[in-house]
C-alpha cells in the first residue's frame, strides 16, 4: 500500500534526526512548523516492536536477524527512502524494555515532543493478565512524567502492534478493520491505558503490524499522520 | 560499583527476572538497587562509549577505562529473537593487559553455564581477538608515553644545564672584570 499524499509530499525535503528509543524529525517544506525539530521516542514492553520500528526508520527495512535489546543502542547517519518519503536519520537510540531500564525511558521521555508507546496488540486480545499489569504500570509512569511536563506535554501515542497475530482482525475486510480497533480502543484494559498515561487529551491511538515493510509503512505513515494533526 | 565486573542475561521467556552478576554472585530477583546499578553501568558505558567490535551481535565498546561486551548465546527467546549475555567492567592496568582482559571471557563462560546459556564460539574468538588488539593499542600507547616523558625530561635537562654553564661563564667573567677593576 502506498503513502499517503500527505507523506508522499514530505519528499525530499524530509530531514530526521532521531534520539534515543527516539526519533527526532526535522522537516523544511510543507511540514516545517508542525514537525520541524520534533524528538520522537518510541517506548514499549519487551518483544512489542520497539527494535523492529527503530531498525525501520534508521535502515528502511525490517531487522534481517531478531536479537533482543540488551543496552541502549545508537544508530544513525542514513537516510531513508519509503515510496516517495526520504527521511535522512541523523541520530537514533535504541532502548531495552525491561524494568531497569525505565530511568533511561523517563531521560528519553524528556527530551520527547512526540512519545509512541508500543503494544502487542494480540496480548491485551487474549486478555494476557500480567501482560497488561505490566502495561498499565509503564503507562501509569508516562502519566506520571506527563504531570512534570504539563507545561510542554508532549503528543503520546498509544501504538498497537501486532494485529497480524490476531485472527480475527486479519481476516476481516479493510472496513471491517476499522470497526475492530473501535471495539479494540474501548475494552476496559485499553481505556485504563489511555487514562493513566494522560487521558485521550494527551493520548491518541494508531494499530497496525511490523511483521512485514508494507505494514511497518503503513503504521509509520499513521503516525506522521497523527503527529501533524 | 566502577572497578566492578558485571554482567546481565535477559530472561528468554521474557516474563521472569532477568540474571545478573556482580563479582561472580548472582544478584537476587529483590535486589533492585544492585539491579539497578547495574543497569546503569551498562546504559553509561554504552551511550559514551566507542565500539571495537561489532559483528553480527558480538560487541566490545570501551569508554575511558570501562569495556562493554555483547555476546550472543545459542538459545532464543521465547519470541525467537537472540538473546545477548552483556558485560561491563574496567580495563586491567599495568603488565599481561591482554590475559587479564580475557580472564573476562572465561567469566562470561562461567555466567553462561550458570544460567544454562551456550556461547556462541566465533563470537568469543572475535571478541577474544578485539581484547588483544585493544591490549596492543594500549602497550604502545603507554610505550609512547613513556619514550615522549624521557624525550623532555631529556630535553629539559639540556636546557636546565645549558642555562647553568652560561650562568658560570658569566660569573666568571664578572669576577674577572672585578679584577680587572681593583
Amino acid at each position: 500500500m502506498p503513502l499517503p499524499l500527505w507523506a508522499a509530499s514530505l519528499a525530499a525535503s524530509a530531514v530526521v534526526s532521531a534520539v534515543a528509543g527516539a526519533v527526532a524529525w526535522r522537516h523544511r517544506n510543507n511540514f516545517k512548523d508542525e514537525l520541524k525539530g520534533k524528538v520522537i521516542t518510541v517506548l514499549g514492553p519487551r518483544g512489542a516492536g520497539k527494535t523492529t520500528l527503530v531498525t525501520f526508520l534508521s535502515k528502511g527495512e525490517l531487522p534481517v536477524e531478531y536479537v533482543s535489546t540488551a543496552k541502549p543502542e545508537k544508530f544513525g547517519g542514513r537516510s531513508i527512502e519509503m515510496n516517495d518519503l526520504q527521511l535522512v536519520l541523523q541520530t537514533i537510540v535504541d532502548v531495552p524494555g525491561d524494568k531497569h531500564s525505565y530511568v533511561e525511558w523517563e531521560r528519553q521521555y524528556k527530551k520527547a515532543d512526540v512519545v509512541c508507546y508500543l503494544v502487542d496488540a494480540s496480548k491485551i486480545q487474549i486478555s494476557d493478565d500480567a501482560y497488561i499489569k505490566l502495561v498499565s504500570s509503564e503507562m501509569r509512569n508516562l502519566g506520571d512524567w506527563l504531570r512534570e511536563r504539563e507545561a510542554d506535554p508532549p503528543k503520546t501515542f498509544l501504538a498497537a502492534t501486532h494485529c497480524d497475530l490476531i485472527p480475527e482482525y486479519v481476516n476481516l475486510p479493510y472496513a471491517g478493520k476499522h470497526t475492530f480497533l473501535d471495539d479494540f480502543w474501548k475494552t476496559p484494559a485499553v481505556e485504563q491505558f489511555v487514562l493513566r498515561a494522560g487521558g485521550q487529551k494527551h493520548v491518541r491511538c494508531i494499530a497496525g503490524s511490523l511483521a512485514t515493510k508494507r505494514g511497518a509503512e503503513h503504521l509509520v505513515g499513521e503516525l506522521l499522520h497523527e503527529v501533524r494533526r | 560499583m566502577n572497578s566492578r565486573l558485571v554482567m546481565k542475561a535477559q530472561a528468554l521467556d521474557n516474563a521472569a527476572p532477568d540474571d545478573y552478576w556482580l563479582d561472580g554472585r548472582s544478584l537476587a530477583a529483590d535486589d533492585h538497587h544492585g539491579r539497578q546499578c547495574v543497569t546503569n553501568m551498562i546504559a553509561s558505558v554504552a551511550a559514551e562509549g566507542k565500539y571495537r567490535l561489532s559483528l553480527q551481535g558480538a560487541e566490545l565498546i570501551t569508554s575511558r577505562r570501562h569495556f562493554l561486551v555483547q555476546i550472543l548465546s545459542e538459545q532464543r527467546d521465547n519470541l525467537g529473537r537472540r538473546a545477548p549475555i552483556v558485560s561491563c567492567g574496567v580495563l586491567s592496568a599495568g603488565n599481561g593487559l591482554a590475559r587479564a582482559d580475557l580472564e573476562v571471557l572465561a567469566k562470561l563462560r562461567d555466567f553462561s553455564t550458570e544460567i544454562g546459556r551456550t556461547l556462541d564460539a566465533e563470537q568469543v574468538q572475535a571478541l577474544a581477538s578485539a581484547f588483544a588488539e585493544l591490549a596492543r593499542k594500549r602497550v604502545l600507547r603507554r610505550a609512547a608515553v613513556v619514550v615522549g616523558t624521557l624525550v623532555a625530561i631529556s630535553a629539559l635537562l639540556i636546557v636546565v644545564r645549558g642555562e647553568g654553564q652560561n650562568d658560570a661563564v658569566e660569573q666568571t667573567g664578572n669576577r674577572t672584570f672585578a679584577k680587572e677593576l681593583r
